[in-house]
């Protein structure tokens, strides 16, 4: 059955009046968390992920999916309105988008930047409709020895990729995956690192460990920025939909900017720990060879454009080797895959072979909330300026108490929470130190994986590690390996010699 | 006197602060080392006919661990030193209290008296800005939590023998 009607099948999955609604509901709390500055999507989705108890599985990753591609239309708002990203992809937004509000065009900002968030969208998606089961087909042929040399890649590159330091990068991709050894040998069974405590027996779960990494870890952030006060002439004035709608002439502009960013950056996204912030960047950067009628960083829409299409449309390839693979490409897929494994689904070549349904009703409910989210942040612009100066003080205690209480309700004791807590407490310590937690979080979801792969390599092989190199899919991945950690090796080096050269200066 | 012990506690934080660039290399590298001896000697490494055991995953896994941390040690000197603000961990002890405060009035009363002491206390918002944003929390609480998705919240001590 070709791709399109797969995805037709796929609609009908989505369009019943439960996801539908389920749909709507990942797109509102998606864009409102979203715009609220300092949470960002991956802090947004972790917090959100209890609600998915409810629901059954399809409905459960439909919700996420929306959340998910609704918190990359949410970023880009306060980018615009309050010169703060409301997340990492959005710093490139911020560039055109405060200065173009600044030129008393707030609302054709907003606006710009919700129209190329969905070109960009569109074209990753029907990217994806037909490149996610080819890359299924091609992962058909992948033996443990070729997956464990992919999951290697996979975690090495995000080690590398995020982060200035790739040695701190290395070091929280092995935490994480120490970490998630604690429980059972997923082969065995047999109990191990527990120390003889009956709770650390099931492993440390997976929710309450997100939601303190990513969110409460935020939440002791936030407290150095309990006093900023935003105070900006574009907040006082008042957006209305129709003042914000674009002219014909704008919209020419804009268009061809959207749509090389939105092919531009579904690739980027592809790649493992691209994500969308170099989408969006390099979205950014490579336009700017472009002609365009206002010089770009001036508040020029094709500036807003540029970036705005290039990360959604990294946030919809992201979930082509995410699908396909069962490789996250960012800390929010990660999140999103262990969702996924929540609920006793497995992503990987077998996921589109043997549950289509679920595969392509998740590709049509992203389409579905591609086209939502963008109907309800062009409805949200009124209202964007109240969302958007909830005080910080606010925030804190809310976002404290979903924590603390989404924690409990996974584990239905003070477990999660401890767990929660000092989950926070760590990842605080270390992003404060530089050491980013997005690695870890990977390492995390994918150890299992990569240890059962490994150990079945190995047993096939007697204990040999030629079979990684006898292999023409493992070999090629070990050889891009070796390359990875070459240039990891390269980049450490010269920056400590230019930090010891500064530091002598 | 006081003024004295808060300095002093401020420069032992700021001491601490000074040195996490090394603090963090040297942490994972003990993670490491207990993983090693774990893995070698309790849960063992490889067997000569079943190939590799419990043990053998996390224990290669440390061992890298413990040599990217040792380069990461040698090569701190350099590494920017991080700021930490005293205050921040006044929400992780709020939250502290409030997971102790459970376990005597319940998880709900432990919630509703955080944010009225947070808000009005601590923030020193009016009454009316603290009663909504603790009945919206609330309602998230109770109607989303305890009973859309039908969470059974610890009702403590006091719960207890109502009960």
């Amino acid at each position: 059955m070709s791709n399109i009607s797969m995805l037709l099948n796929g609609f009908s999955v989505v369009l019943t009046f439960q996801n539908v609604s389920i749909c709507l509901l990942g797109a509102i709390l998606g864009l409102i968390v979203g715009a609220m500055p300092g949470i960002g999507s991956l802090a947004g989705v972790a917090l959100l992920l209890p609600l998915t108890y409810k629901f059954n599985p399809t409905s459960a990753i439909i919700l996420l999916g929306s959340l998910y591609y609704s918190n990359m239309f949410g970023g880009s708002f306060s980018a615009i309105l309050l010169n703060i990203p409301g997340d990492s992809p959005a710093v490139m937004t911020m560039l055109d988008g405060y200065p173009m509000a600044k030129k008393g065009r707030p609302g054709q900002a907003l606006f710009c930047a919700n129209i190329s968030s969905f070109i960009g969208g569109a074209i990753g998606l029907l990217i994806l409709t037909f490149l996610g089961p080819g890359m299924a087909s091609f992962g058909l042929h992948f033996g443990p020895q070729d997956m464990t040399a992919l999951l290697l890649v996979a975690m090495t590159s995000i080690g590398y990729l995020v982060g200035k330091n790739p040695i701190e990068g290395i070091i929280m991709t092995l935490v994480g995956i120490l970490i998630s050894s604690i429980g059972m040998d997923p082969q065995s069974g047999a109990p191990r690192y527990n120390f003889n405590n009956m709770y650390l027996m099931g492993g440390i779960p997976f929710v309450p460990f997100v939601i303190g990494t990513v969110g409460f870890s935020q939440v002791l952030r936030l407290m150095s920025e309990r006093n900023d006060r935003v105070d900006d002439e574009i907040l006082k004035q008042r957006l209305t939909i129709k003042g914000s709608l674009l002219t014909r002439h704008d919209f020419r502009r804009m268009l061809p900017f959207a749509v090389r960013s939105g092919v531009l950056g579904t690739f980027v996204g592809v790649l493992p720990g691209a994500g969308a912030t170099t989408g969006a960047f390099l979205g950014y950067a490579i336009n700017r060879a472009f002609k365009s009628e206002e010089s770009f960083g001036s508040g020029a829409i094709e500036g807003i454009a540029s970036c705005e299409a290039a990360n959604n449309a990294a946030a919809a390839g992201a979930f082509a080797p995410l699908l396909a693979l069962g490789i996250p490409g960012s800390g929010t897929g990660a999140v999103l895959l262990g969702g996924l494994m929540m609920w006793g689904l497995s992503p990987g070549p077998l996921l589109f072979r043997n549950n289509p349904e679920f595969a392509w009703g998740l590709i049509a409910s992203l389409f579905f909330a591609n086209l939502i989210a963008l109907v309800i942040a062009i409805g949200l612009i009124p209202f964007l300026i109240k969302i958007l100066t909830v005080p910080v003080k606010i925030i804190i205690p809310v976002v404290t108490v979903i924590c603390f209480v989404g924690s409990y309700a996974n584990t239905y004791s003070m477990y999660g929470v401890v767990v929660m807590f000092i989950s926070g407490i760590v990842s605080y310590i270390c992003e404060k130190s530089g050491y980013s937690t997005a690695p870890m979080i990977l390492s995390f979801v994918l150890a299992p994986l990569l240890e059962s792969n490994m150990r079945k390599a190995l047993i096939t092989s007697q204990g040999s590690l030629r079979i990684f190199f006898t292999s023409p899919i493992a070999c090629t991945f070990i050889i891009i390996l070796f390359i990875i950690i070459s240039f990891m090796i390269i980049r450490y080096f010269s920056r400590s010699s230019k930090t010891t050269m500064e530091g002598g200066k | 006197m006081e003024k004295e012990e808060r300095m002093k506690g401020r420069m032992f934080m700021g001491s601490i602060a000074d040195n996490m660039p090394r603090i963090i290399p040297v942490s994972t590298s003990i993670l490491a080392l207990i993983w090693i001896f774990l893995g070698i000697k309790s849960y063992g490494v490889w067997d000569e006919y079943k190939g590799p055991k419990s043990g053998f995953f996390p224990t290669i896994i440390a061992f890298v661990l413990l040599i990217v941390s040792v380069i990461a040690i040698f090569t701190s000197k350099n590494k920017a030193k991080p700021f930490f603000e005293s205050g921040n961990w006044l929400i992780a002890i709020a939250l502290m209290k409030m997971v102790l405060m459970s376990y005597i009035f319940g998880l709900e009363l432990s919630v509703v008296a955080f944010m009225l002491l947070w808000l009005r206390v601590k923030e020193k918002y009016s009454w009316k800005i603290t009663l909504i944003t603790t009945i919206s929390v609330m309602l998230i609480v109770v109607g989303v939590f305890r009973m859309w998705l039908k969470i059974q919240f610890p009702l403590g001590l006091i719960g207890y023998f109502i009960t």
